[in-house]
């Protein structure tokens, strides 16, 4: 690929004024691709072995450049290649249906990996009008940038969903309830247990991205450690970031583990 | 008010973090709290994507793989990307440049001449290609390429002269550090850097 001798340089800048840079990992496969045939680089594109596996960030890099002087064969591979990374990096668990002992994709989900794909697309076209600096983070850390996309689609599309969705109260008691309690410790003794099974936490995981999005970000302030309230002034606490009150916040905690308790136990069932 | 950009620019920065812990996500949720559920829920996918890493689902069904790979063809493509785009002097312009200048502790007239590439680059010391990436936030491989292009008209030049302004011969940088005016702590320095570079 003699059009292509070095990896060429990212344009977008961090907020410190540096360039944007790609892992050396990712360059140096890059580099490595950039000698072979276009026979060879078409078959190292559908390889799946670890040893020649080509990380997501060098099939963007080739996306953005059409190698081969533009060869469309080459070219369609790496879109079809790079459209696969981009479902796989928007999974979409099984969840049981209610009332029933059979599992479904849930459509919330489906149309988030729409929406991201979809999105993903648009910003493919227009760089190829105009450089777009925006997609200089995908050639560096892909699975971090997918979750950009889609945590915008899942705000978009969970807020359309709230308005169908019904009410939920949260004046109710604010009294600790025992059930919920016991549910969040072994939630937590499970999420924070090295020995637990790597499904089992995929399955936690997803569990999680299921629920409403208000009740999702108090488990993920739950996770990461944020007290509900504090007495001292200057402590981050959930009802300073979400500006409600103590009460709200922990009946949105109550629903959320209550769920995850009920989701999980019909998953071990 | 923050504009969409800046909001963008923000979660981006956040997104790009190498650590996304409780200090990371409080240091944010503290400078941007406006933005604090945008980046808990950004918080929840980069969690999500941790997890999910390296888990494949095998071939995905694709249905619109056809028309979106028509329409990104139908996309006319821009000019192949080169090297050549990236203007590293970009964000130092005015102040910017004489702050620059101040940080490498080299006269202006002397910056100008590298940024209008009026310097063999092979003369460049290697001490001092280093000081200057990391001063600019680049690589010096960046820098090299940068220099390595034509040299270009000097910025200017156009509004200043009836005909059309032509790229000036390129000097060596011992030869530019001894012809321009600067302090002798500076001379002294420049001129030990480009010593090393001679015997390598």
């Amino acid at each position: 690929m003699a059009n292509l001798p070095i990896a060429v340089p990212l344009r977008k800048r961090e907020k410190d004024g540096r360039l944007y840079a790609r892992p050396p990992e990712v360059e140096a496969v890059i580099l490595d691709l950039s000698h072979l045939t276009k026979e060879e680089f078409i078959k190292r594109l559908k390889a799946e072995d670890s040893d020649d596996y080509v990380p997501s960030e060098c099939l963007i890099y080739f996306v953005r450049r059409a190698p081969f002087e533009s060869d469309s064969e080459v070219l369609f591979a790496l879109f079809t290649a790079i459209r696969q990374r981009v479902l796989n990096a928007v999974p979409v668990p099984l969840h049981y249906i209610s009332g029933e002992f059979k599992k479904a994709e849930n459509c919330v989900d489906l149309d988030i990996r729409d929406a991201v794909l979809d999105k993903f697309q648009e910003m493919l076209c227009q760089d190829r009008q105009e450089y777009l600096e925006r997609l200089d983070f995908f050639e560096c850390r892909f699975n971090a940038a997918i979750a950009r996309l889609r945590g915008t689609a899942r705000r978009d599309i969970c807020n359309d969903a709230a308005h169908l969705a019904p009410l939920a109260h949260d004046n109710e008691t604010s009294e600790p309830n025992p059930k919920v309690e016991k549910a969040l410790s072994c939630f937590m003794d499970s999420f924070e247990s090295p020995k637990t099974d790597f499904l089992y936490r995929s399955k936690i995981h997803a569990a999680i991205s299921s629920l409403p999005l208000e009740e999702r970000r108090v488990v993920e302030l739950f996770l990461e450690d944020i007290p509900i309230d504090s007495q001292e002034t200057d402590t981050m606490t959930m009802v300073k970031i979400l500006s409600c009150c103590e009460k709200t916040v922990r009946n949105r905690r109550d629903r959320a583990f209550a769920k995850l308790a009920e989701i999980l136990n019909e998953e071990v069932a | 008010m923050m504009t969409p950009i800046d909001k963008e620019a923000v979660l981006d920065a956040y997104a790009a973090e190498s650590v996304h812990d409780h200090n990371t996500l409080e240091l944010y949720v503290r400078e941007y709290p406006e933005l604090a559920e945008e980046l808990i829920d950004l918080a929840s996918e980069l969690r999500l994507s941790a997890a999910f890493a390296g888990e494949q689902e095998g071939i995905i069904s694709d249905p619109k793989l056809n028309t979106s790979w028509e329409k990104f063809l139908a996309t006319a493509p821009k000019p192949a990307a080169t090297t050549s785009a990236v203007d590293i002097f970009a964000p130092f312009k005015g102040a910017a440049f004489a702050a620059l200048a101040g940080k490498l502790e080299i006269p202006r007239s002397l910056l100008t001449a590298v940024r209008d590439r009026l310097v063999v680059p092979s003369t460049l010391p290697g001490g001092f290609l280093r000081r200057f990436s990391d001063a600019t936030g680049t690589t010096v491989d960046v820098v090299k390429s940068y220099l390595a292009q034509d040299s270009q008209a000097p910025h200017g030049l156009a509004f200043k002269s009836d005909q059309k302004p032509s790229p000036q011969g390129q000097a060596t940088f011992r030869q530019l550090v001894e012809s321009t005016e600067m302090s002798e702590s500076q001379r002294i320095l420049l001129l030990r850097e480009c010593g090393e570079h001679e015997r390598t």
